[in-house]
Order: structure tokens, then C-alpha cells, then sequence
């Protein structure tokens, strides 16, 4: 049910029942200018979350609906309990009005709208089917010359629809006011539904216009106004999304989970919340004793068993989202203008080299991939120009070979441990121009200081230094320069000599072997040697190298 | 024959610039929430500005100035013969539309120009129109000044995250430097009206070389410079000094630019 009517009972009695009429059966229009604003303030304000909501950016922050209902407000201000000498006068104290208050790119369209439609009333002595049409057609050529570039399925595609269905309505010759203005408002809220079809964002977020059901909404408050009716309208149908749109957005996560709760049986509003705390891409549509339910969410068995408890379920469908995208082809990756493949070990790496778009090979350190795996990695990129990240000095060589058995041009960043692989990948960008980024990326590797540390797996002699089983030994740019007892202290060693080196920003990868309280104190440690350094410590899980860093 | 100027609050202003009787300043708002509504940078000190920005569950939006309030300024401006308008970047703003309907309110000759860039940037551009008239140039001369001062202007600025730009949904083309799992403090650039991408680069220490290698033949070379930032002053004087320079202009960022740009963010424009 339409919620103005309450919003309406406030201004009185005016717009509960049809507006005094004359005998030919229009209104007077330096009268009626009032109610009729104070009717489209209240129909929009009872609207406005909904308008707002209708954002194509993911983020709560939409004012669309705020925005046209502070230009309303002014001209309501302006018009409220005021009675005008004339026609002219009413039009032009709204259209002015509307104009100074107007705010937001929404607001400033539609206070256009308003001077559009005062412009053209301000001529008439009367407000009758064919001034309606007028109006409504003042409307939309202040609306369209207002902007530069004219986007279709927006406010301005409303309001022509509404404009010309208006006309039309006007020109039979059972036409009157209320005809006329009820044809308006329903030919505008059609118009809203169409709006995705005219414009990519809103159908791939999901939504109809905000600003084009902003206009349906004044009209209803016009019309209702009009007719002292109550007005009917079909509950929330522009806020459903798309679930189709939502897959093809929606970072891979957990588990789409999505099924139907039969004979609910409950508080409906309480069931939502729960599961829009529970996920992701969260939907909840109900309708009679019927509630479907779609959400990714990393636990579907909570899911399942919170919502049994309401009714039967029934159509459960999961599936690990996680998972497709693992599995993906290459034809269905959207290919960059350049890729990267990077060869890591630790899932923590793995997910940190995914995040900046490299397609990960697992090998390394006692697990090195062949060229022939290397390459079918590149494929998988499915660009044409891919980065290779070795990250590892024994993998430098076999990458070098990948060139000749792919099609694509490949690039060596001879990178030679992970930490000095991420560092790296701060310059990528799979956009750009693929042979400025390589060097790009290049020049970072050749700033880089490149250090590890691991544990002798049996005696030896490395140069002039005895280095016992079981010793933390550390390596900076590939020579050793600390053995110790001890994992702090052996990372303290190298970090001093990074430090001295001249650094100002230090990556630390924590691999296996390593504990959580150890790396504190690491951190905490270097930040005593330097405390301009700037310290970022990850989790990258690799075997063998307890820690890896690189200073730039 | 005179000519006055008309600017948006967003565009930077030196020292006398406001008081001139040929120069009038539009504000743009800001908002928390449906209920409050400030003024560009006279409602809040920047201080209190950025207090609210952090402790504020709602995200600040804001808005362009109503035609009306352009339509108020070219009428206090009758004096003059005729009206040139400077307004923030039409990608960023629909302050240039609100200008340019006004324009056609009036009737009194208005040229409305897109000023491609904000802050420092419109600063510079306004400071050489402004000398444009006080050198006794015509209203053609100061356009055509103003024009070739807005192909001429770079802004180069450091931000500490691109969070609040992707928040507001004026990235741009900058958009490409998000999704990094690492620390990244991106150098940014208003290029052709919008922001794009000039670097990613890690710690702040390399942002600020980053600017420096950029902006140094432009200050050896002795053109203007206009600092500006947004709670960040020693990063600023670090940035001068590294020029070579002395700052003497500079700008507190105020809380339209602000909201999207997020606290700790400075840069430097020139011609």
C-alpha cells in the first residue's frame, strides 16, 4: 500500500478530498499551487529512503531522494499557506523558489522541471486536461535543455514518457484534469521499470533510476492531489536485483546459497535482518506465506537451519563460489591487456598475488614448475602480453624459456623471492601500456634489497663461515650474512643491514615455522633500528623461508 | 569595459582574492545525513570538518550550488559589463551546469568555463584572469587567458587512500590503482578534468619523491606553485623544501574537496 496518505492528512483536508472545482471542471490555479506542492512534498517524502537506496554505486551514501525533496522543500516553504493575485505570480514565487533550493544534480534537473511546467501555467487562467499536458511538456523541454549531454533512462526519459502519454490522454474528448494527470503518473512509473533497459549501470546494479522514481513520485502526489485519491502502488518491484547481474558482480566468496521457505511462519522483518547480517549479496523477497532467499555466506548450514526453523524449505541450492572461479576456462577470464603469472608457495601468498590480478603457479623453493606448466599459466592469463614472476632464482632460467611455447609476448621480472614478487606488483597495471609497465615494474625490482631467512638442514661450510645443522641462517641478495641460534635475532641481523642500506618502506612474509609472537617482535625490533621505516608484515604461509623481506 | 569574475568554493583562493569587489564565490554544500547542511568552508573549520569526517558513521555528500545561487551572484555583480565564470571540474560537479542554466536567467552577457581541475588548480587559473583584468585586459583578452590557463594546469596530489574517491564514485580512470593487497599510496593527477592514475607507490616517503621529481622543472623554472592539503602541513613544507621552494600559496582543502579525497592528502598545482 502507498504510505502518502497519512503524509497527506497533515496538510489537511485539501488533498483527502477532490479539490474545489469550478464547473468546467478545473481548478483554479492561483489557488491550488499550494496543496499541489505540499501534495508532491509529501508523496516524496514518504519515498524518499527508497529513492535513496536505489544507488548504483555499492555504498550506502545515495541522496538522490534527499536531494529532490530539499527542492521541493523550498518551494513548498515558499508556497505553503501563501494564496496568490494571479496565475503568473504563483507560477513564477514556485519556479524561483524551486530553483534556489535546488540541490544535487537530481535536484537542479528537477527544479528545471518545475520552472518548465510555472512557464507555461503561468499563461493559463486554468488548470484543466490540456494545461496538465502543457505543463508536463514545459516540463520536459526545461529538463532536457538543462543538461549537455542527454542520457536516456533517466529523469529525463520519465518525464517525456509521462509528458507524451499525458498528450495523448488530453487530446480524446472525454478528457479531464483527472484523466489526464492519473494516465501521467501511471505512464511514469512504466517508464521507471524500462529505465534498465536503457541504461547499462542500472541494469547491472540491478535497479531502476532514482531519479525516475522520483518523478513518478511527485506525479503520484500530483494526482493524488488531484483526485483526493489514495494511490496503489506495486510493492518495492524496483528494488528487486537482477540475481544474475549479482553472480556476474560479486567477488568470488563462500558459498551462493539460495532456497525457498514454505508456510513461513514468523517475523518476517526479524528473518531478514538475521540473514542480511549473515552475507553477502543478500535477498530476501516474501510474499504471502512464501519467503525466498538467496546469499553467499562462508556457513550455508547455519543458514539452512535458522531459517527451518520458520517453515518447510524447500529448492536449496548451493554452490562453492570459491570454487567456479578456480575452476574457470581461460575464454571465460576477462582477459587483461596484460597478465601476470607469478610462481608462489603459501596460500597466504596466493591470495595476496590474486588480489593484484596475477594468476598463481604453485612452485618454488623445492618444488620448481616446469616451462611447460609456466606457459599453460600464461594461457590461462588469456592476454596477450604477460608479466612472469619467477620469485625464486632456480625458476629465472625455465621462465626465460616460456616465450617460446606460448603465443603470447612474454616478460621476465627476474624476481628471486616472493615478498620481492609483491613489491613488484605494485607497479602492474593490467590496462596500461604493456611495455611502460614492464619497465615500470622493472625499475622497482632493480631498487629492491631482496633478503631471507631459513634453517640449515645439515652442516656445511658457506665461504669462511662454519654454519652448524639446525642454525637460522640469513641471506641478503644471495649471500649469507648472519647464522644464529636463534629466528629473532637471525632477523634482526639482516634487518640491520637493510636498514644501513638505506630503506624506506620493509615487507615482511611470514612462513611457516614462524610464530605469530615471533613476528612481533620482529617488527618491533626493526621499528627500534629505524622508526621512520614504514613495516608491513603479512602472513604469506611459504615453507622453508620462516621469513622473507625486501626493502625498498 | 569591465569584467567581473564568478568562482565556485572549491577553487582555491589567495590572499585578497575574496575581498575584490569584482569576484564573487558560489559555495558549493555538504551534508551528514538528510538534516545537516554546511557550506563550503564557512559553516565548519576544517578542523572540525575533518573530526566529523572520522568520528561519522554517515558518509558526507555534496552538492552543487542551485542555479539561484548563481543567478544571486551575477545580479550583485550589475556594475560590471560582463560576467566571466570559473567553475570545478564538469566531470567531478554539476556546479558547471548550475552556472551555465543560470547564465541564461540573467540578461546580462555570461561566459560560463569549465575549469577542468579544482582547488590549487582553479586557484592558478583564477589568479592569472584576475591579472589578466588588472592589466587592463578586455573581456576577450581575460577569456582567452583563462582558457589557455585551464589547458595549462596540472594538479599533482598524494593521497593516503583511494577509499573516500571510489567511496563518492569520482575515481575515474584512477579506479585501475584499487584492488592491491599491499599498502599503496597512489600519486593521482587531474588531467583533462578528471582524476587519473600518475603512480603507485609504496610508503610516503617515495610519494613525496614521486611529486618532487615530477613537479621540479616546473619550480626550477620558476613558475607559481600552489600548495595545498588537507591536515598534512609538514608533509607540505617537506614537499617545498625538497623543491627548493618557498610556499607562497597555499591551501587548507576544504570539506567538498575533502570528503572525497580524505584527510592527510596534499599536493601542488602549476601552469
Amino acid at each position: 500500500m502507498y504510505q502518502i496518505v497519512d503524509d497527506l492528512l497533515r496538510w489537511g483536508s485539501v488533498c483527502r478530498k477532490p479539490l474545489e472545482r469550478s464547473n468546467e471542471g478545473f481548478l483554479a490555479m492561483a489557488i491550488e499551487v499550494a496543496p499541489m506542492v505540499a501534495a508532491a512534498h509529501a508523496a516524496l517524502k514518504a519515498q524518499v529512503a527508497r529513492i535513496n537506496d536505489l544507488n548504483v554505486y555499492p555504498v550506502p551514501d545515495g541522496d538522490t531522494g534527499t536531494n529532490m525533496l530539499h527542492t521541493l522543500g523550498s518551494a513548498l516553504n515558499e508556497t505553503s499557506g501563501k494564496s496568490y493575485g494571479s496565475p503568473e505570480e504563483a507560477s513564477k514565487a514556485c519556479a524561483r523558489a524551486a530553483l534556489m533550493g535546488a540541490r544535487g544534480n537530481s535536484g537542479v534537473i528537477l527544479s528545471q522541471m518545475i520552472r518548465g511546467a510555472c512557464e507555461v501555467l503561468a499563461g493559463r487562467r486554468s488548470l484543466d486536461a490540456e494545461a496538465f499536458a502543457a505543463g508536463l511538456e514545459g516540463a520536459r523541454e526545461r529538463a532536457y535543455a538543462s543538461v549537455r549531454e542527454p542520457v536516456e533512462g533517466t529523469m529525463l526519459t520519465v518525464i517525456k514518457d509521462a509528458a507524451l502519454a499525458a498528450r495523448e490522454a488530453a487530446e480524446r474528448e472525454d478528457a479531464d484534469l483527472l484523466s489526464v494527470a492519473g494516465v501521467a503518473r501511471q505512464a511514469a512509473h512504466d517508464s521507471v521499470r524500462r529505465t534498465p533497459e536503457l541504461l547499462d549501470v542500472l541494469r547491472q546494479a540491478g535497479v531502476v533510476d532514482a531519479g525516475g522514481l522520483g518523478v513518478a513520485v511527485v506525479l503520484d502526489g500530483v494526482y493524488a492531489c488531484v483526485s483526493g485519491q489514495e494511490i496503489e502502488v506495486p510493492e518495492s518491484d524496483d528494488a528487486a536485483p537482477d540475481l544474475e547481474e549479482i553472480h556476474a558482480q560479486e567477488v568470488a566468496w563462500g558459498y551462493c546459497t539460495e532456497f525457498l521457505v514454505d508456510g513461513f511462519d514468523g517475523d518476517v522483518e526479524d528473518f531478514k535482518e538475521r540473514v542480511y547480517a549473515s552475507g553477502r549479496s543478500v535477498l530476501v523477497v516474501a510474499q504471502d506465506d512464501v519467503v525466498k532467499v538467496h546469499v553467499h555466506t562462508q556457513d550455508p548450514g547455519a543458514a539452512l537451519s535458522y531459517a527451518g526453523s520458520f517453515g518447510r524449505l524447500a529448492g536449496v541450492k548451493i554452490d562453492d563460489m570459491e570454487a567456479q572461479v578456480r575452476s574457470r576456462e581461460p575464454g571465460d577470464r576477462l582477459a587483461a591487456r596484460l597478465g601476470v603469472v607469478a610462481a608462489s608457495r603459501g596460500d597466504g601468498n596466493r591470495a595476496l598475488f590474486e588480489q593484484m590480478g596475477a594468476v598463481v603457479i604453485e612452485g618454488g623453493q623445492g618444488e620448481n614448475p616446469s616451462a611447460a606448466d609456466l606457459a599453460g599459466a600464461v594461457e590461462e592469463t588469456g592476454a596477450r602480453a604477460v608479466v612472469l614472476l619467477p620469485n625464486n632464482k632456480n625458476i629465472v632460467p625455465t621462465a626465460a624459456q616460456v616465450g617460446e611455447l606460448v603465443e603470447a609476448e612474454t616478460y621476465v621480472v627476474p624476481t628471486t623471492n616472493i615478498a620481492a614478487g609483491l613489491a613488484v606488483m605494485v607497479g602492474y597495471d593490467g590496462e596500461g601500456e604493456p611495455d611502460e609497465v614492464v619497465e615500470e615494474m622493472r625499475d622497482i625490482s632493480d631498487s629492491l634489497r631482496v633478503a631471507e631467512l631459513t634453517r640449515s638442514v645439515r652442516e656445511a661450510r658457506i665461504g669462511d663461515r662454519e654454519v652448524p645443522e639446525g642454525a637460522y641462517i640469513g641471506f641478503l641478495d644471495g649471500d649469507l650474512i648472519a647464522v644464529e641460534g636463534g629466528v629473532r635475532q637471525t632477523a634482526l641481523v639482516i634487518a640491520r643491514k637493510l636498514v644501513d642500506g638505506g630503506a624506506d618502506v620493509l615487507t615482511l612474509l611470514k612462513g611457516e615455522g614462524l610464530s605469530e609472537g615471533d613476528l612481533e617482535e620482529i617488527v618491533d625490533g626493526i621499528k627500534d633500528l629505524d622508526d621512520a621505516l614504514e613495516i608491513e608484515a603479512r602472513d604469506g604461509g611459504q615453507p622453508l623461508y620462516p621469513l622473507q623481506m625486501v626493502a625498498e | 569595459m569591465t569584467t567581473a569574475l564568478v568562482t565556485d568554493s572549491t577553487t582555491s583562493l589567495a590572499p585578497g582574492v575574496l575581498e575584490r569587489p569584482d569576484v564573487r564565490v558560489v559555495p558549493l554544500t555538504f551534508h551528514f545525513g538528510e538534516d545537516e547542511t554546511y557550506t563550503d568552508k564557512l559553516d565548519m573549520t576544517n578542523e572540525e570538518f575533518y573530526e566529523r569526517l572520522r568520528d561519522s558513521d554517515v558518509f558526507p555528500t555534496t552538492a552543487q550550488p542551485s542555479p539561484g545561487a548563481f543567478v544571486e551572484a551575477y545580479e550583485a555583480l550589475s556594475d560590471y559589463d560582463d560576467i566571466l565564470v570559473l567553475t570545478l571540474s564538469s566531470k567531478f560537479s554539476g556546479t558547471y551546469d548550475s552556472a551555465l542554466q543560470a547564465a541564461g536567467m540573467v540578461d546580462r552577457p555570461v561566459q560560463v568555463l569549465d575549469a577542468k581541475s579544482a582547488e590549487m588548480g582553479s586557484g592558478l587559473i583564477l589568479l592569472e584572469a584576475l591579472r589578466c583584468i588588472d592589466e587592463g585586459g578586455d573581456f576577450d583578452e581575460v577569456r582567452h587567458v583563462a582558457e589557455r590557463a585551464i589547458g595549462g594546469a596540472r594538479v599533482l596530489f598524494a593521497v593516503g587512500t583511494l577509499e573516500y574517491l571510489a567511496k563518492s564514485g569520482r575515481i575515474g580512470r584512477a579506479q585501475r590503482l584499487l584492488g592491491t593487497a599491499l599498502d599503496v599510496r597512489p600519486v593521482l593527477e587531474i588531467a583533462g578534468g578528471e582524476i587519473v592514475p600518475f603512480k603507485r607507490t609504496r610508503g610516503r616517503k617515495r610519494q613525496l619523491a614521486t611529486i618532487v621529481e615530477e613537479v621540479r622543472p616546473a619550480a626550477e623554472a620558476g613558475r607559481q606553485l600552489y600548495f595545498g592539503h588537507i591536515g598534512a602541513p609538514e608533509l607540505l613544507s617537506e614537499l617545498a623544501e625538497q623543491l627548493g621552494v618557498e610556499e607562497k600559496l597555499i591551501a587548507e582543502i576544504g570539506g567538498v574537496v575533502g570528503s572525497h579525497v580524505g584527510l592527510g592528502a596534499y599536493g601542488v598545482a602549476h601552469l
